[in-house]
C-alpha cells in the first residue's frame, strides 16, 4: 500500500516536470550540441561572451531565396562576423525532405549561394529546431554575449517572396544586433516569423 | 458576305462572357463572374478561381504557422470599384509538428464589384493580378493575371458555368447568426470562446475549430478544446507566445461539423467580439467564476471534509471506526489522541497524493478538477455510468468493496498506530466516489489555486475529515449524542441512491450533446439497461456465498455487459449527412453529383432499422464515398411542410422513402424498397455510371 502511494506520488510529480519547447526573450538561450558542415561538434555555449545569431535555413524555400540571391543575407553574415558576431546557419529538414544535404553538400552549396555564416550546422534529427520552436526558414534568433536571447522572429517586416521588397523593409535581425553590440536594450523582441514551414522528420 | 459573318461572330462573341484560365506551374487561375452580364450601377460578384493540381495547396488570409495568403491587386477601368476579397473558410492542413489554414483542390475568393452608373460602353474588361503560394512538400510562389470580359446587360442572369461552385463557396463563407450568443474571456494562456444555443442553432456541433484572423493570436498547432455544461459550449484555445498582451478583439471565423444552424448547411460562423473578461492567474481557466477569499475557501474545504463522513460510503462505518480506535487505546494504552493523530496522518497522505495526481495533470496542461475531460464524450459515459452504478449499489442491487474491505481490514486490524494509519488511508479512498457532486466547488477553487495554496486547501479538507474522529475518539462519551447504527442506515444509504442518478442523469445529457448523433439517445437508453443488467448480475452472483466458478463467471458477464454498454453508447456512424432541402437537391444534380435522399422519421421503426442495417454498413458508406454521392436526410420526425411536400412529389405521404438521383439531371431518380439490405443499396450505388 505504501509502495504504491508512494509510486503514484513520484509518477506525479515527474509529470509536473513537462518539457516545454517554446524559448522566451529575455530568457537563458537553451544549450545544444551540433556537427557542422565539415565534420566539427559545436556547443552553444563554446561561443558565451559573443553575440550568436541562429538562422533557419532551407535553400529551396522561395522566402530564403529571396534573402540569398540579391546577397541580403551573406551581406549580413560577413557585416556583423566581421564585428565579432557568431552567426550559425541551422539546417532541420529531415533526411529525404526538402533542404537536407550531407556535410560535403552543404559545403559546395554554401560556396555557391555565397554565404558568410560562421558554420552551417545539421540538425536532421529536428531536436534542436523544436527546442528553439522554429518554425519556418528562415526564422531567426539573436542571443546576446551573455547567453540571453533578445530577439526571435521574422528577418524583417515584409512577408513576401519578392527581393524587390528587402529594400524597404525594416530588417528586424540587423536593428537586435545593431543594439546589441551598442550595449543598449533589444527594441523589438519578438516578432512573427514568416517562410516556407522546417521540414521536419514525421 | 464574309464580312457579314464576321460581324455576326463579333456580336455572338460580345454577347458572352469571356475569360481564359491562367496556368502558373500547379495552380490554374481563372477570373469568373457570378452572372452572364452586369447592369451599370449594380454591384456584382466575381472570383477569383484557383485550381491547385492534387496534394497542392494555397493560403488562407491568415496562413497560419507558415506560408503567405493570396493576394489580389485589381486593374480596373475608371469608376469600377472593387470590395475586399471575400474568403471561404479555410480548412486546417498539418505538417507536424506545425499547422497552417489554407485551401486544396479549389477555391473561390469572392469580390463584390461596383460598376459606375454611368457606364456607356457595352461591356468591361476586368484585370486582375492573383498572386500566391503553393505548397505540397515544397513551396514555390505563383502569380497570374487573369482577365474578365462582361458585357453589359439589361437582366443579368447567373451563369450555369459556375453557379454550384458559387453556391458552394457561398455556404463556407462565415455567418453572423443570432442563433448563437457569444462570450470571450481571456487569460495570460488561453482565450475561451463560451457559446450558448439559442433558436435555430443546431442540437449538437462538433470537431469545432477557430481560425483567427490575425496571425500572431493563437498557437496554431494546438488542439482547442471544445466542452460543454449541458446548456453552453466552451472552446478553450491556446495562445500564441507572440499575442499581445491583453487583447482587446478577437475576430476570426468558428468552423463546426456539420452545421452551426438546425436544418440549414452552416458550417461556419463570424466571430468579431470585444472581449468580456479578463482573467487573472488567480481566478484560473474555467473555475466557475469562483471569487472566494483564501478563507473562505480553506473553511469550506474543512467543512466539505467533515461532510465526507456524512456519506453513504462512509458514515455506516464512522461509529465503528471510532469504536475501533477507542478499544485501539484501550488496548495498546496509547493515548486515544496519538491514535487520533495516526488516523489524521493517514486521511491528510490520502488526500496529498490525491492532489499531487491533479495538480501534475493540471500542470501537464490539461483543464482539472471536475470539468476535467469534458470535452471527451467516453470520459463523460464513464462518468454517467460511474454514477449510474453507485446508485444501483446505493439502492442495494450490488455490494462492492468487502473485498476491499477484507484486504484494507487486514491492514486496519494491525495493531497499533499502525492499523489506525490505515484506517485513515481507507477513509477517504471509500468517501472519494461520493465525495464528487458535493465537494464540486471547493476542489474547483482548490485547484484554481497556485500549487501551494492548493495543497493547503487539501489539507483542510483532509483536516475536516478527521475531525469528527479525533474528536470523538478523546471523548468517546459523545458517541452517546451519534445516533446508534440501525436499519435507518440502509434507507439512508437508499435514499442517496437518488443524488446519484440525478448526477447520473446530468452526465448523460452532456454526453448526449458531445455524442451529436442523432440516435444517441436510444442507444443511451439501451446502454443503461445494459448497466443494470450488469449490477444485477454481479450482485446476485458474485456474492461471497456462491461458489468461485460461479463467481468468476459472474465477474466475466458483468464485464462483458458493461462493455458492450460502453462500445455501443459511443458508437457513431460514419455516415456524412446533410440536411435535405429542395434547393440543395438542385444544386448537387446541376453540379451533376449523385444524391440519396433518405425521408426518414425518428418514430419510423423500419427507418432507423434501414439506417443501421443498411446506410450505416461499412461497405456502403465505403462506396457512397467512392462514387461520390452526397447523403441528404429529410428528417419528418415533426411531420413538417417542407418534407411532406418533397414526399408528395412522389406520391408518398409516409416514411421511409429512399431516392437516389444519379449525375444526370434529367434523368428522375431511382426510388429504392422500403426494406434496404445493403446488398441492395450497393447494388443500386453500382448502377450509376
Amino acid at each position: 500500500m505504501i509502495k504504491k502511494t508512494v509510486l503514484t506520488l513520484v509518477a506525479a510529480l515527474s509529470m509536473a516536470v513537462a518539457v516545454r519547447a517554446e524559448v522566451v526573450t529575455g530568457q537563458p538561450a537553451p544549450e545544444f550540441e551540433l556537427k557542422d558542415s565539415t565534420g566539427t561538434s559545436h556547443k552553444l555555449s563554446d561561443f558565451k561572451g559573443k553575440p550568436v545569431v541562429l538562422e533557419w535555413v532551407n535553400h529551396g524555400c522561395p522566402f530564403v531565396v529571396k534573402h540569398y540571391s540579391k546577397g541580403n543575407l551573406p551581406g549580413l553574415q560577413k557585416e556583423y562576423t566581421g564585428q565579432g558576431v557568431v552567426w550559425l546557419s541551422i539546417c532541420s529538414s529531415a533526411e529525404g525532405k526538402q533542404g537536407y544535404y550531407t556535410g560535403e553538400e552543404w559545403q559546395k552549396l554554401n560556396a555557391e549561394k555565397g554565404g558568410q555564416a560562421t558554420a552551417i550546422l545539421l540538425d536532421p534529427e529536428g531536436t534542436v529546431g523544436k527546442l528553439y520552436g522554429a518554425k519556418t526558414t528562415p526564422h531567426m534568433f539573436v542571443i546576446n554575449a551573455e547567453g540571453t536571447l533578445v530577439y526571435q522572429g521574422a528577418i524583417d517586416d515584409k512577408p513576401s517572396t519578392d527581393s524587390d521588397d528587402i529594400p524597404g523593409a525594416k530588417n528586424y535581425v540587423k536593428a537586435a544586433l545593431d543594439e546589441v553590440l551598442a550595449g543598449k536594450p533589444v527594441t523589438t523582441g519578438q516578432t512573427k516569423p514568416y517562410g516556407c514551414g522546417v521540414k521536419y522528420a514525421p | 458576305m464574309i464580312r457579314r459573318i464576321f460581324i455576326l461572330l463579333a456580336v455572338l462573341f460580345t454577347l458572352t462572357a469571356r475569360a481564359e484560365p491562367v496556368r502558373d506551374k500547379y495552380v490554374t487561375a481563372e477570373l469568373i463572374a457570378e452572372h452572364t452580364g452586369f447592369q451599370p450601377g449594380q454591384p456584382f460578384w466575381v472570383a477569383v478561381k484557383l485550381t491547385m493540381d492534387p496534394h497542392w495547396h494555397t493560403y488562407w488570409r491568415n496562413a497560419g504557422d507558415s506560408g503567405l495568403g493570396t493576394t489580389v491587386d485589381w486593374e480596373l477601368p475608371e469608376g469600377f470599384q472593387a470590395g475586399p476579397v471575400v474568403w471561404p473558410h479555410p480548412e486546417r492542413i498539418p505538417s507536424d509538428p506545425l499547422v497552417s489554414y489554407g485551401y486544396e483542390n479549389e477555391v473561390l475568393l469572392l469580390t463584390e464589384i461596383t460598376p459606375p452608373p454611368g457606364w456607356s460602353g457595352d461591356q468591361v474588361t476586368l484585370k486582375a493580378k492573383a498572386a500566391w503560394l503553393m505548397c505540397n512538400d515544397v513551396c514555390i510562389p505563383g502569380h497570374a493575371t487573369i482577365a474578365l470580359e462582361l458585357p453589359v446587360t439589361a437582366a443579368p442572369i447567373a451563369d450555369e458555368r459556375w453557379a454550384a461552385a458559387f453556391a458552394a463557396t457561398r455556404q463556407a463563407l462565415p455567418v453572423t447568426s443570432d442563433a448563437w450568443s457569444l462570450a470571450t474571456r481571456v487569460s495570460p494562456e488561453f482565450i475561451e470562446l463560451s457559446l450558448t444555443p439559442r433558436d435555430g442553432a443546431a442540437r449538437a456541433v462538433s470537431e469545432v475549430y477557430f481560425f483567427p484572423y490575425r496571425d500572431d493570436l493563437i498557437d496554431h498547432a494546438a488542439a482547442q478544446e471544445w466542452s460543454t455544461n449541458g446548456s453552453a459550449f466552451a472552446l478553450r484555445i491556446k495562445r500564441s507566445t507572440l499575442s499581445p498582451g491583453t487583447p482587446e478583439q478577437i475576430n476570426g471565423v468558428l468552423v463546426s461539423s456539420p452545421s452551426w444552424l438546425a436544418g440549414k448547411s452552416v458550417p461556419a460562423l463570424a466571430v468579431e467580439t470585444t472581449v468580456s473578461t479578463v482573467a487573472t492567474p488567480a481566478n484560473g481557466p474555467v473555475a466557475g467564476g469562483s471569487s472566494l477569499t483564501l478563507l473562505t475557501g480553506l473553511l469550506l474545504m474543512f467543512v466539505g471534509g467533515m461532510i465526507l463522513n456524512l456519506m453513504p460510503c462512509v458514515f455506516p462505518v464512522l461509529s465503528l471506526k471510532i469504536v475501533n480506535l477507542v478499544e485501539q487505546s484501550r488496548e495498546t494504552h496509547e493515548s486515544a489522541l496519538k491514535h487520533a493523530g495516526a488516523f489524521t496522518g493517514g486521511v491528510l497522505l490520502s488526500m496529498w497524493v490525491l492532489a499531487a495526481v491533479l495538480l501534475a495533470l493540471r500542470g501537464s496542461g490539461s483543464t482539472v478538477g471536475w470539468a476535467f475531460q469534458m470535452s471527451s464524450p467516453a470520459f463523460v459515459l464513464g462518468l454517467t455510468f460511474l454514477f449510474l452504478l453507485i446508485g444501483l449499489n446505493m439502492f442495494g442491487v450490488f455490494e462492492i468493496g468487502i473485498g476491499l474491505t477484507r484486504a484494507g481490514g487486514g491492514l486496519q486490524e494491525k495493531k497499533g498506530l499502525t492499523g489506525s494509519f490505515f484506517s485513515g488511508l481507507l477513509t477517504t479512498v471509500a468517501g472519494a466516489p461520493c465525495a464528487g457532486p458535493f465537494l464540486g466547488t471547493a476542489i474547483g477553487f482548490a485547484l484554481a489555486q497556485p500549487a501551494g495554496l492548493a495543497l493547503l486547501a487539501f489539507t483542510a479538507m483532509g483536516l475536516g475529515t478527521a475531525a469528527p474522529y479525533a474528536l470523538l475518539s478523546t471523548r468517546p462519551q459523545l458517541l452517546k449524542a451519534l445516533p446508534r447504527p440501525g436499519a435507518w442506515m440502509e434507507t439512508m444509504k437508499q435514499f442517496m441512491a437518488f443524488p446519484m442518478l440525478v448526477t447520473a442523469g446530468w452526465f448523460a445529457s452532456i454526453f448526449v450533446k458531445l455524442h451529436g448523433g442523432d440516435d444517441v439517445t436510444f442507444r443511451l437508453l439501451t446502454a443503461f439497461v445494459l448497466v443494470g443488467a450488469s449490477a444485477w448480475v454481479f450482485g446476485k452472483w458474485t456474492a461471497l456465498h456462491r461458489a468461485a466458478g460461479v463467481r468468476w463467471a459472474g465477474r466475466i458477464v458483468t464485464v462483458l455487459l458493461l462493455a458492450v454498454a460502453v462500445r455501443y453508447a459511443l458508437h457513431k456512424s460514419d455516415l456524412r449527412v446533410e440536411p435535405w432541402s429542395k434547393a440543395r437537391v438542385e444544386q448537387l444534380r446541376q453540379a451533376g453529383q449523385p444524391v440519396l435522399v433518405d425521408f426518414t422519421a425518428e418514430w419510423c421503426a423500419i427507418c432507423q432499422v434501414n439506417k443501421r442495417v443498411a446506410l450505416e454498413h461499412r461497405d456502403v458508406i465505403a462506396k457512397l464515398k467512392e462514387k461520390g454521392v452526397t447523403v441528404l436526410m429529410a428528417d419528418w420526425t415533426d411531420q413538417n411542410a417542407d418534407v411532406a411536400a418533397g414526399l408528395a412529389e412522389f406520391g408518398r405521404a409516409a416514411v421511409p422513402l429512399y431516392l437516389l438521383y444519379g449525375r444526370d439531371a434529367s434523368q428522375p431518380p431511382e426510388i429504392l424498397p422500403q426494406a434496404l439490405t445493403p446488398g441492395l443499396v450497393l447494388e443500386a450505388l453500382d448502377r450509376l455510371q
